[in-house]
């Protein structure tokens, strides 16, 4: 059953409205939009019912209106000035974000270059262990000079272990 | 060979030639100095794989386009209200500072994937570095000892170690910058939550100001029709003379004649309400994507930690409803 039932004639309606309006006055203290939002909705549920549509009547859906209207502007207000409050603190976080993407972008370039450059300079220096190996071995057998060389070649992983070592 | 593995790795290699020399071939010799580049590379890294960021680069996007869906649906509800091109104005003002994080995360969140990318992009990279160092060897008639297979076991070897040279700094980069960024991830989402909760208050409240106003621009309709059903129903039939039956039916006339603005002033009505129920779904869709995105990012720093998977479902699923919504509301 609607509360507007049985009112009639100006003195009605206007006793209706003015109770309407001193709900408003304390939803509007407090900040739930829920309770706003039903008061709104049976403000304009009086716009709807009340008649007849004099001049009278007129005017008292016309505050009804501006009532409903003030309440939602001020909930959207409140609201608008709380997110303009935090903007300043997003454009700190921006840069920091555009930051560390720079740096990620950089070290992303760097993973795909310089580990394949470091890779090629000590396989290098492990290719040239080998030669010396092949050159000793047409020289002299021995066991010995074969055994240096290898300790060599084994100083040169050596030395990449320790550069694998850095990169880590 | 494992037994040469155990000692190159007790004894650093010293006694290495004394051990082996002897007893091995130089396709074994090989060999073993790929299983020793192998077994240091692995101890020294401890990390065979990186975590596929993939979902969560997807995610940080649907995200952004959810953030700034938001923002641009309750400004054009806004604008909807009567005077309310000025507010629109002002929260569009302030939501280009949120749509500019958002594409600088959606770029931070690139840039993850890059490193990645450049980890895995290293390992295949590998291959043709191999192929390009064995002809360059051929090439300057270095003939090392033995087969063409031992230079195909050398070339082995320095595949590995380029695979896991490249994963392990992408690794440890990766995890250096979601550590770093834990922090500011935390506090942007703490933002926008509440930015979110701010505007899925301002849409309702614009969306009732343009309800209001449209049921005003029918109040004068919509009285007439109720006075007309009050009538109806008021009406006692039962021993109604014809004149108030003549009377009945006319009103029941002019109560059909109604009828087609009143499907308009429901459709119009229905109309507002689905923009109220998409948008607020948008809203609180983007809310919760939010929360999970930030899990995952923690998620992702831990994998990283830990060596262990990312689960990305719950991300997938979130980017999955967000496209969905975006679609919904574009149809508006």
């Amino acid at each position: 059953m609607s509360e507007f039932n049985g009112i009639t004639g100006f003195e009605g309606w206007s006793a209706k409205l003015k109770s309407l309006l001193e709900e408003t006055k304390h939803i509007a203290r407090q900040d739930d939009l829920d309770e706003r939002l039903k008061m709104c909705d049976r403000l304009t549920d009086f716009i709807l019912e009340s008649r007849p549509d004099t001049p009278e009547i007129k005017e008292l859906d016309r505050i009804a209106n501006e009532t409903a209207t003030a309440l939602l502007k001020q909930s959207i207000e409140e609201r608008l000035m709380a997110i303009i409050a935090r903007t300043g603190e997003y454009k700190r976080l921006t840069k920091e974000f555009e930051t560390q993407a720079k740096e990620n972008q950089v070290n992303a370039e760097s993973i795909r270059l310089k580990s394949i450059i470091q890779t090629v300079d000590s396989a290098t220096v492990m290719i040239n262990s080998a030669k010396k190996l092949k050159d000793s071995l047409k020289k002299n057998a021995s066991d010995k000079k074969v055994a240096a060389l290898i300790d060599e070649t084994v100083v040169a992983i050596e030395n990449l272990r320790s550069r694998i070592g850095k990169l880590l | 060979m494992n037994k040469i593995i155990e000692i190159l790795i007790s004894q650093r290699s010293c006694n290495f030639q004394e051990q082996c020399i002897s007893n091995f071939n130089w396709s074994r010799k090989w060999r073993t100095m790929q299983a020793m580049l192998l077994m240091l590379v692995v101890t020294a890294t401890g990390c065979t794989s990186l975590p596929d960021v993939g979902p969560f680069a997807d995610a940080t996007h649907q995200l952004k386009a959810a953030v700034a869906q938001s923002g641009s649906t309750v400004s054009d509800e806004l604008r909807y209200t009567e005077g309310g091109k000025e507010t629109a104005e002002q929260l569009d003002q302030a939501w280009k500072a949120r749509n500019q994080a958002f594409e600088a995360i959606a770029a931070y969140s690139d840039s993850l994937e890059a490193i990645v990318s450049s980890g895995n992009q290293g390992a295949q990279a590998a291959g043709e570095l191999a192929d390009s160092i064995q002809e360059f060897a051929e090439a300057a008639g270095i003939a090392i000892p033995a087969s063409p297979a031992a230079i195909q076991v050398a070339s082995d070897s320095i595949k590995l170690l380029v695979k896991y040279i490249a994963i392990t700094r992408a690794a440890k980069s990766l995890e250096e910058a979601m550590v770093k960024t834990q922090p500011a991830v935390e506090q942007i989402v703490k933002l926008i939550v509440e930015d979110l909760e701010d505007i899925d208050g301002i849409f309702p409240a614009a969306n009732k100001l343009v309800e209001i106003n449209f049921k005003n621009s029918y109040a004068t309709r919509i009285s007439y029709r109720k006075a007309l059903e009050d009538f109806v129903q008021k009406a006692d039939v039962t021993d109604a003379n014809d004149a108030v039956l003549k009377r009945l039916a006319q009103v029941n006339e002019l109560l059909d004649s109604t009828n087609s603005w009143y499907s308009e002033y429901q459709q119009g009505l229905e109309t507002n309400q689905r923009r109220l129920r998409v948008g607020r779904t948008l809203i609180k869709t983007a809310q919760a994507s939010v929360q999970q995105w930030v899990t995952a990012h923690k998620q992702v720093v831990n994998a990283l930690k830990n060596r262990r998977p990312v689960s990305t479902e719950s991300l997938l699923e979130a980017a999955v409803e967000i496209r969905y919504l975006l679609k919904r509301i574009r149809e508006l």
